[in-house]
């Protein structure tokens, strides 16, 4: 049976994330004008981190190749796994990181700051062209949604995963 | 090609760049003969957006068609077209449905695409002399014949015009009716135009400038000066303690006070104290969903201080949002044709394209006099 999956395309299930991103940043920046107490911020900005992980594991598994392949541009595709990367090391390090720290903050706020540039450029650059390539976004819609359903159980249920 | 480049906040020069060309087989190539300086370009001026430096900014252009691509059928090299900022692609969900502003192919993620403005898109602007125009039978309009004659006139159907228009549109301007117009600006001043020929009884419009407040009375509007505060009062007395039946908004989030100060909800909370019981707003200034480099607390996060309870204790309805310059520019051209209306009385300077830096200064200081500029990259 064909599952029931609400977007309508791949862009719109990948800019979903983006967006709901862009809002748990917004919520986090509130919270540090507001001077909440570190556990407040932390759970947040775990929150962000799990959400960009899954994000950018369904991108790299499956979108990227796809799109890398019906563009033929790799600058383009490479371009935009080192954003994954610099996103990542920032996450470590946040992870890493106790919510007291003087530096945690900053450190959030600098992952927002790369997070909105690598997003802008994949709405411009990727989303644009792949809609404009013979790529089947519709098909691909289906595979990310299943993945990321995946994924998001495995990481609720994170003792299972290692198991 | 010669271009206005934004290199940063209160930084713009005219470069040579890479010529604009024909990218996809849907493309117009434009030689830009008009493309005017607008109210939303200072918000990127002054550095209040992420625009990236290296772009070029324009999005009220009007020019030549010189090539077409491939693909193109109704566009021939030779029109005279003017471009809506809107850039839609005419086939998805809102563009089907009129709603070109929103479209979304062009920008993907983000509802709307538009020439040389941040957040909508790649598209380079046309305060150059060059413009690619993507999807160009679906882009372009078509000018009639005296619009050599008339550029100045027809430029404004690229933003201005219609955006003056949609805000009495959203607010359901009819005739007899009475309309507040908040902010004198060009957009405002069309709001003002668009009230009269749409036969409002009463059009009143409040701003501090007083040479914008002197075009504005040129449309048969009554001119308030809010410089001293008051504008209020003045227009509950005129609208006989009432209120006026519409409202519009035409100034956005770096309105300010009148020591100069940004209140980002100074003219909406103006607007429900001057419109009346089950009037209607129509909200066309530009306003964001986050301003990080606001002063304001609520304003760093997108929002305001509205004062909700008044507007709902008052049954009022509210419309918002960009123009879709597409649902209008057509009719509102054969207003301009058929010499109804004469939209190019808000230009007060027309300049080469060189001369572009020293107008955004001059403009941004919102220095007498300067209300509209009209640059001419081929003059």
């Amino acid at each position: 049976m064909t599952p029931t999956v609400p977007f309508e395309n791949a862009v719109d299930l990948l800019d979903a994330d983006h967006k709901a991103v862009k809002q748990m940043f917004i919520e986090y920046d509130a919270l540090c004008e507001d001077a909440a107490p570190a556990p407040a911020r932390r759970t947040v900005a775990e929150k962000i981190c799990e959400a960009i992980t899954v994000h950018a594991r369904i991108e790299e598994e499956i979108f990227y190749p796809a799109v890398r392949e019906a563009l033929g541009d790799d600058a383009l595709m490479d371009d935009a796994l080192a954003e994954h990367a610099e996103a990542k090391a920032l996450i470590a390090e946040i992870k890493g990181m106790n919510a007291t720290s003087s530096k945690y903050d900053a450190t959030v706020r600098k992952l927002a700051k790369a997070i909105d540039e690598h997003v802008l450029e994949e709405r411009e650059q990727i989303f644009l062209q792949a809609m404009q390539s013979p790529l089947d976004l519709r098909g691909l819609a289906v595979l990310l949604y299943e993945r990321k359903k995946q994924l998001s159980m495995a990481s609720a249920h994170p003792v299972k995963e290692k198991a | 090609m010669r271009a206005l480049v934004y290199n940063g906040p209160r930084k713009v020069a005219v470069e040579t760049v890479p010529d604009a060309t024909i990218e996809r087989a849907t493309d117009v190539l434009v030689k830009i003969t008009s493309t005017n300086i607008c109210g939303s370009d200072l918000h990127m001026y002054e550095g209040r957006t992420d625009m990236e430096p290296g772009r070029i900014l324009g999005h009220e252009n009007l020019g030549i068609v010189i090539e077409v691509g491939a693909a193109v059928d109704r566009i021939k090299v030779g029109d005279r077209v003017c471009l809506p900022f809107n850039i839609g692609c005419g086939f998805c969900e809102n563009c089907e449905q009129g709603l070109s502003g929103f479209c979304l192919t062009c920008n993907p993620g983000m509802a709307g695409a538009a020439y040389g403005f941040a957040g909508m898109g790649p598209y380079s602007g046309g305060q150059a002399e060059l413009l690619r125009v993507p999807y160009g039978d679906f882009n372009c309009l078509v000018l009639p014949r005296d619009a050599e004659e008339k550029e100045a006139d027809y430029v404004m159907l690229a933003d201005v015009f219609p955006t003056g228009y949609h805000a009495t549109e959203l607010a359901g301007v009819k005739p007899g009716e009475s309309v507040v117009i908040y902010g004198a600006g060009p957009v405002g001043l069309m709001a003002a135009m668009s009230s009269m020929i749409k036969g409002a009884s009463q059009v009143m419009v409040v701003d501090t400038h007083k040479d914008r407040l002197a075009l504005a009375e040129k449309t048969g509007a009554i001119a308030i000066d809010d410089t001293e505060g008051g504008g209020v009062e003045k227009i509950m007395e005129l609208t006989g303690g009432k209120g006026a039946d519409r409202g519009c908004e035409c100034v956005g989030y770096q309105c300010c006070n009148m020591h100069r100060e940004e209140v980002p909800n100074l003219t909406m909370n103006n607007l429900v104290a001057t419109v009346k019981a089950t009037g209607r707003i129509g909200v066309v200034g530009v306003f964001v969903p986050e301003d990080p480099n606001a002063e304001d607390k609520l304003e760093k996060r997108g929002r305001m201080a509205f004062d909700f309870g008044a507007y709902w204790y008052k049954g009022q309805s509210m419309g918002t949002g960009q123009t879709n310059v597409k649902a209008y520019d057509r009719l509102l051209s054969r207003l301009i044709e058929k010499d109804r209306v004469k939209p190019s009385w808000i230009v007060s300077h027309q300049l080469p394209l060189e001369k572009a830096p020293e107008a955004y200064a001059n403009f941004d200081e919102r220095k007498k006099g300067w209300t509209k500029v009209v640059l001419k990259p081929h003059l």
